[in-house]
């Protein structure tokens, strides 16, 4: 095994002194360009799929080679047991991987730790490890793709993607793509065997196969059945995206230009008050507040979600934030020497979370803002939240107030908040908001005599289960808040569509949901409420269910499949439905002999 | 005492791929020792047939064992036991020479037998420095034969290994083998479409034929079986399908020429019944009786 | 230890007769003819192998075949040798195998329309060469 993994260490040693140069080189010059370190996460998503692809096209290349019988046979029928000799490959792919992905990275954070651009935290020097366990992935799957049956091989691929929508981070996003590579890597194992094209021999790889398949089934189908509907819908001519969009429903209310829609959220409102403020609706200027979609960067992540440097003009400083103590640290614009460090305060405090730096100065973060004050030179804390909040929109003025959204209430402010501080200026008013951040779409605002009038709209994502309806509340001067109407928005698109994901498996859509909810404490902003399935998809799948358990059991029986292992399949696609029915027409297991 | 398994074992082996059967209940028993030569058309089962013995692909149905051991589970030992050498002679394209034989040295250290593997190699002009991909087709099968004699194999499975060679290389290979055919308990499958190499190195010729074995027996014994009559008769003759044992019939000239199996000094009186005048026998050569046996179903010219 | 006599003999694969009878015919032939004289040393079962490219079983068939005929002696641990030739074969039984031998004779060349007297002596002449070499 061991002259194995030589041998194939050996066998790209030229191609990986090639790419490690080409990859070094070209990371060193871009970030000569423009800081790698500070770079927002669409650039560091594109190298994590230049490792991926580098990773797939090594597996492919190297399994490829072996894939035609004759050097199949060479490379199998030899006394090593083939798990082994499939150790030996992964090895020498994984060694050179290794250098092809690490290499670089570690030079250009040396070279950032020995002066040139930002510091490097020690979050970023984890970024090496990520790139080797990606480029892994990337491997392994490229591996599996090459030796598998083609029929199925590339469903069984697609659970691969999970680190890229896992939402961890830091250690964390670490920890879930080795666990991955150890998934992927098992997988490769279960088709590694002689009789290369038939099915995985042993129970526990036929189950694991069973369940990649059953999962790629349901996603590719969800997104292909989904991408179909709306093509048909299309081209009938009555979607509501392209069309016309039907009165009350969440479409319309998505586009609708503040007045309108406050005038059509009033119409089922009984207040005697209703039809002044839809007269006023008309006339004065409606404020409009969107949530954040993205999310906020957490400590110890690899990446960042947005700027993290700001300039001090008169002292010719750059500010760069840094993860380890959480504070900014300066250098000198003019003569790039590093020195000083900044933080809340007079006593340099350190930073609660990770900031994201806006125009004209000030710090946003999850429980609150600062300002850079150019004159004393320092960060001082402008507002803070109590610990349960969590800012969900950047202020937004609102005549001479200012309005805060966060994931439990809408803010009002005196507008000079924003230059003294909470501590002078405290909050003036408060509306709990109606539902959950995650699902609110928009919230519009219009100032009345006394007080003001606020519509929030729920239903963030237009096809999915997100519940569609609107709520609207007053606060008057008194800081009372009354709840004026509520009414639901029809979703627009059929309950087929928008819970194809659910009825096509319920388990699985069930287990998807549960692993976002676990996560969702630590991402305030991303809680929803989903409307549950109606009873008609509730029949729907039960009947997809059994009907597909059924032709499960007649299928096996019809190949002659051992009768414990079909009643095993029949169960499972009992549970997991469609889907795995279709997992064994493709994996198509060997008959009892 | 108990008894040595045969070299080979299958029992109502099946193969069926799609509409097509490559093995149908093959029921093949090749005792150890000797050379066991396989001859057949394309398509008649002899590579699906190794590649079910070498655990590489799983039969639909039946059993198959090479030296005792179950063949869809073939251990390491198992295969450190075993040598097969197919046409292409498939090595890896990347490596050096040295490198390769050095893998092989290492993989089979307990077994290794250094005087076939350099018999062998001597008469093939290999620089150590070379890739395999540099190597003409002739030096890369005289390297392949070297390391899986080298291997000192109990059981040698060769699948046309001379296919696209030239003349020089071929011999080398068969004076190769033949060299090592002397060892004890060694058994060697030689499949080929070479009837002469078939001749000179067979022990026993095994004929299979769609997945079928058709004949099993010691090569001169089955050219044995095999006649070639002339006759002289009047008109047509008898019609064909009355013919005992025939394999082949073509008239030439006023003549009538049958190739027929199993008949002996009988069918002269059959000839004679049906109004010959004059036959002759003729013995038959092993390629033309092969041929012949191979051919029966055909249609051919009958003129 | 005697030394081996060179077995000048070639086989032919495409050849009508099965190569355990045409290593037979050759020895015989040598043997009658005199080229191998009683009591010379034949080679190996490998060696004969090795010459002529075949499967030493092949060789050891026809060794086998001859021995039991009485044509070779083997010797343990010395090797195979030629036997002291004399008539093994009873008078009707070669008067049979004569009378086989000329009627294959007369076969194969009744199309060739010779005269009878020129095609005896052939015969005659061939014979007489045969002699000329056993004695030779």
């Amino acid at each position: 095994m061991f002259a194995l993994w030589i041998a194939e260490i050996r066998r790209f040693r030229w191609l990986a002194l090639a790419a490690t140069l080409l990859l070094s080189g070209t990371l060193l010059f871009v970030d000569r360009l423009a800081d790698a370190l500070l770079q927002p996460l669409s650039t560091y998503r594109l190298a994590a799929a230049v490792c991926a692809l580098l990773g797939l096209a090594l597996g492919l290349y190297q399994a490829s080679s072996y894939r035609r019988t004759s050097q199949w046979i060479t490379l199998i029928h030899r006394p090593i047991a083939p798990v082994r000799i499939l150790a030996a490959l992964g090895l020498g792919g994984g060694a050179t991987l290794m250098i092809v992905t690490i290499l670089p990275v570690l030079l250009m954070l040396s070279a950032h730790q020995a002066g040139s651009g930002s510091a490097p935290d020690s979050r970023h020097w984890l970024l090496p490890a990520a790139a080797w366990l990606i480029g892994m992935i990337g491997y392994l799957a490229g591996l599996y793709l090459a030796l598998a049956p083609r029929r199925y091989g590339w469903l069984a691929m697609v659970p691969a993607f999970l680190p890229a929508v896992s939402g961890a981070a830091g250690w964390q996003a670490l920890a879930v793509q080795a666990a991955v590579t150890l998934v992927l890597a098992a997988m490769v194992a279960t088709v590694f065997k002689p009789d290369l094209d038939g099915p995985p021999r042993t129970g526990v790889a036929l189950a694991v196969t069973a369940l990649a398949v059953a999962t790629g089934v349901w996603a590719v189908g969800t997104i292909i059945g989904d991408l179909a509907f709306q093509t048909i819908w299309i081209a009938t001519g009555t979607d509501p995206l392209n069309g016309e969009a039907p009165r009350g429903g969440i479409v319309e209310a998505s586009r609708a230009d503040g007045q309108a829609l406050i005038a059509a959220a009033l119409m089922p409102s009984k207040a005697p008050e209703a039809r002044l403020w839809r007269e006023q609706a008309a006339l004065s200027e409606v404020y409009r507040i969107d949530p954040l979609t993205t999310d906020w960067p957490q400590h110890g992540a690899l990446t960042n979600i947005g700027a993290i440097r700001f300039t001090d003009p008169d002292r010719h400083v750059e500010w760069t934030f840094r993860h380890d103590d959480m504070r900014f640290h300066g250098r000198a614009t003019a003569t790039k020497r590093r020195g000083g460090v900044l933080g809340l305060g007079d006593d340099n405090k350190p930073l609660g979370q990770p900031p994201l730096v806006i125009d004209d100065g000030r710090l946003l973060m999850a429980s609150g803002m600062a300002a850079f004050d150019e004159a004393s030179g320092r960060i001082d804390p402008l507002l803070t939240l109590p610990p349960t909040h969590v800012i969900a929109s950047p202020p937004v003025p609102i005549g001479d107030a200012v309005a805060l959204l966060t994931n439990r209430d809408l803010r009002l402010y005196d507008a000079r908040m924003l230059e003294d501080g909470d501590r002078l200026y405290p909050v003036q008013a408060v509306l709990p908001l109606p539902g959950p951040v995650g699902s609110l779409m928009r919230i519009d605002l219009i100032e009345l005599l006394d007080g003001y009038l606020a519509v929030f709209t729920f239903g963030r994502d237009i096809n999915s289960p997100d519940a569609t309806w609107q709520a609207i509340l007053r606060i008057d001067d008194r800081h009372r808040v009354t709840r004026i109407a509520e009414r639901r928005l029809t979703p627009d698109y059929p309950a087929l569509s928008r819970f194809a994901s659910w009825w096509l498996s319920p388990s699985l859509a069930t287990v998807r949901d549960a692993i976002v909810a676990t996560s969702s404490d630590r991402h305030p902003l991303t809680v929803r409420r989903n409307d549950p399935p109606p009873g008609i998809i509730w029949m729907l799948a039960l009947t997809l269910s059994l009907a597909s358990a059924a032709a499960t059991w007649w299928r096996a029986q019809s190949w002659r499949i051992a009768r414990g292992r079909a009643a095993f399949w029949s169960i499972a696609t009992l549970l997991i439905g469609l889907p795995m029915l279709v997992a064994l027409v493709l994996i198509r297991p060997a008959p009892r002999r | 005492m108990p008894s040595l398994p045969d070299a080979i074992q299958t029992r109502a082996l099946t193969c069926r791929h799609g509409q097509k059967l490559a093995l149908d209940t093959l029921d093949l028993i090749l005792p150890v020792g000797g050379v066991h030569a396989i001859v057949g058309a394309n398509g008649a089962g002899k590579s699906t047939l190794f590649r079910i013995l070498l655990g590489m692909m799983a039969p639909t149905s039946g059993d198959a064992f090479a030296l005792g051991r179950d063949c869809t589970n073939l251990t390491a030992g198992d295969r450190g036991r075993i040598g097969f050498v197919n046409e292409e002679h498939s090595l890896p394209p990347w490596m050096t020479v040295t490198a390769v034989i050095a893998m092989q040295r290492a993989h089979y250290v307990a077994r290794w037998d250094e005087r076939p593997f350099d018999a062998v190699l001597a008469s093939f002009d290999l620089l150590p420095g070379q890739r395999i991909a540099q190597l003409s087709r002739g030096e890369r099968a005289g390297l392949n034969l070297a390391l899986a004699l080298g291997q000192n194999p109990e059981l040698l499975i060769l699948d046309e290994p001379t296919l696209g060679l030239d003349v020089v290389a071929k011999r080398r290979l068969l004076d190769a083998l033949i060299d090592s055919v002397a060892s004890d308990g060694r058994t060697i499958i030689y499949c080929s479409h070479q009837i002469e190499e078939v001749e000179r190195l067979a022990d026993s010729l095994i004929i299979m034929e769609r997945g079928r074995l058709r004949s099993q027996s010691a090569p001169d014994a089955f050219c044995e079986r095999i006649d070639h009559w002339i006759a002289d008769m009047p008109s047509e003759g008898p019609a064909l399908a009355h013919v005992p044992g025939l394999l082949r019939h073509r008239r030439i000239d006023t003549l009538h020429h049958y190739t027929v199996i199993d008949q002996g000094e009988a069918f002269a009186g059959f000839l004679h019944a049906h109004g010959a005048r004059h036959v002759q026998r003729q013995d038959v050569p092993l390629d033309r009786a092969v041929d012949a046996f191979l051919t029966r179903h055909h249609a051919g010219p009958q003129g | 230890m005697s030394r081996i006599t060179p077995l000048a003999v070639s086989i032919t694969p495409g050849d009508g007769r099965p190569l355990v009878r045409q290593i037979v015919d050759a020895v015989r032939m040598q043997i009658t003819t005199g080229e191998l004289a009683t009591g010379a040393r034949l080679p190996s079962v490998r060696g004969l192998a090795e010459q002529l490219g075949i499967n030493p079983n092949t060789v050891a068939k026809a060794y086998g075949q001859l021995t039991t005929e009485g044509w070779l002696l083997s010797q343990p641990g010395q090797g195979l040798f030629v036997a002291p030739q004399r008539q093994r074969l009873d008078p009707t039984e070669r008067q049979r195998r004569f009378d086989d031998a000329l009627e294959v004779f007369v076969s194969e060349i009744i199309s060739l329309q010779y005269p009878p007297r020129d095609a005896v002596q052939r015969l005659d002449d061939a014979l007489a060469a045969l002699d000329a070499r056993k004695r030779a």
